[in-house]
């Protein structure tokens, strides 16, 4: 999908919260089209790392490269385009969850012929096609994270972070959303995210940066390149 | 007793019969609260949601005078507006003291504080994540901050609501500013005012009782909004 090869080039990454520091990354390479796992403890630094890469927030200093370019910060909102946060806390606008599905598709400025193509066809995938006209704020926690799941990956984004994606799916639509990230991946999708489901682990066999007080202390040199990966 | 009673016989009488003068000052209170409430909205809204989302170093002085403006009397503003538009002031030629667009201009600049700290307050309560997913879906800022907006569009009718409220029975710059002069710019608390001076309250209670029953409509429309919110 991409022709760089790195999707992030993260460089003495320091991140604080009230003068504790969160974050502290010395360097962090991640290849295009890597699958990669932050696991830890709570509290250890994986959100904010998600955030910070997602562009959602600044790091306090440091720098991240996205596709070779260096962000300048949170008002980049073309380069933030590149990279879609699935947050942890299923957050759904108050409109139908189609309209939701589209949200972003319609923001980027997607035709609308096209809209409707991709929606369907991740309505139907992510089994939401009976309840694509439901409020989304009628759901239940499942179903909702069911939605954000696709409202992320619809975009079709080279990158695509995920925050403990399978916290509120139940069991049966877990192999569901490990189907799609599949299909992610075998487009070349980067895949980083945070989790502590060994199913995800186990479907898509990531890089694992194990994370402890803000520092990776593990990071293995394997690329994360998934052998099926374009 | 037999004079209160009489009065509010005559109040009943006065709306329920439509009194060309009772229905003519409700309207023109109407017409000046609907008008100010509204332009209020436009600036005040806006001004808000910039607010909420804006990140500058005097961001909390900005608010502090915000909410000290929430505090001054209607006189105060009726009497600043006077300053303003009075035959020799700076907008003397446009002659708009004793009209109704006086009168609307003054409640206007009263509301406005009003609607943008609350519509500041109501913004800064929408969950933060809202705005991050509107970013990371691609949003620009401007649409990020309109869906952050929308989801806060019933606490923004309340803001709205409670504007009016303020607006519809304040005095102070109905009085200075419109001149209580029947039929053009009289509105529903500067009518109480001169008729009870007067010594005759049958059209003042009847107003009250008009008054009474926008607070009630107003304390049940928020209700509502609350409620679905």
């Amino acid at each position: 999908m991409s022709d760089t090869a790195f999707a992030y080039e993260v460089r003495s990454l320091i991140h604080s919260y009230n003068g504790g520091i969160a974050l502290d990354i010395p360097s962090l390479d991640i290849q295009s089209g890597a699958v990669c796992a932050l696991t830890g403890p709570n509290g250890c630094g994986k959100t904010t790392l998600l955030s910070i890469l997602a562009l959602l927030l600044k790091p306090v200093s440091g720098s991240v490269r996205l596709q070779g370019i260096e962000s300048a910060g949170s008002h980049d909102y073309h380069l933030r385009r590149k990279a879609t946060l699935v947050h942890q806390k299923p957050v759904l606008f108050s409109a139908t969850v189609r309209n939701n599905i589209e949200y972003g598709l319609k923001a980027v400025g997607i035709p609308a012929k096209e809209i409707r193509n991709r929606v369907d066809r991740i309505l139907g995938k992510a089994n939401l096609g009976e309840i694509a006209e439901k409020q989304a704020r009628k759901l239940s926690g499942g179903e909702a994270q069911r939605v954000v799941l696709a409202r992320g990956l619809v975009l079709e984004t080279p990158i695509v972070l995920l925050d403990e994606p399978t916290n509120s799916l139940d069991a049966a639509s877990r192999p569901l959303f490990y189907n799609l990230l599949r299909e992610a991946t075998a487009r070349g999708t980067t895949i980083i995210t945070a989790t502590h489901d060994t199913g995800i682990l186990a479907a898509l066999n990531p890089r694992i940066l194990r994370m402890d007080k803000g520092k990776i202390v593990h990071a293995p040199g394997s690329t994360g390149v998934p052998p099926n990966a374009a | 007793m037999s004079d209160l009673r009489q009065a509010f016989a005559e109040a009943l009488r006065l709306i329920f019969s439509a009194d060309s003068d009772f229905t003519a000052i409700v309207f023109a209170s109407l017409q000046f609260s609907i008008s100010s409430t509204i332009l209020a909205a436009a600036l005040g809204i806006p001004a808000g949601i910039a607010l909420a989302n804006a990140r500058f170093p005097f961001k909390r002085f900005v608010e502090d005078v915000l909410n000290t403006l929430l505090a001054v009397p209607t006189v105060v503003v009726g009497l600043f507006v006077y300053t303003l538009i009075f035959s020799q002031g700076p907008l003397g030629r446009l002659h708009l003291l004793f009209t109704p667009t006086g009168v609307v201009l003054g409640q206007t600049l009263l509301i406005a504080p009003l609607v943008a700290s609350l519509s500041c307050s109501a913004i800064a309560a929408v969950d933060p994540v809202v705005r991050q997913t509107a970013l990371t879906l691609g949003a620009a800022r401007f649409r990020a901050a309109r869906t952050v907006a929308a989801e806060a569009r019933a606490a923004l009718l309340i803001v709205c609501l409670t504007a009016f409220g303020r607006v519809v029975g304040e005095i102070g710059i109905s009085l200075l500013l419109g001149g209580n002069i029947l039929g053009y710019t009289r509105t529903i608390t500067t009518a109480i005012s001169l008729q009870t001076s007067r010594g005759e309250f049958a059209l003042g209670l009847a107003l009250g009782l008009v008054l009474l029953f926008i607070a009630f409509g107003i304390n049940l429309g928020m209700r509502l909004l609350r409620t679905k919110s």
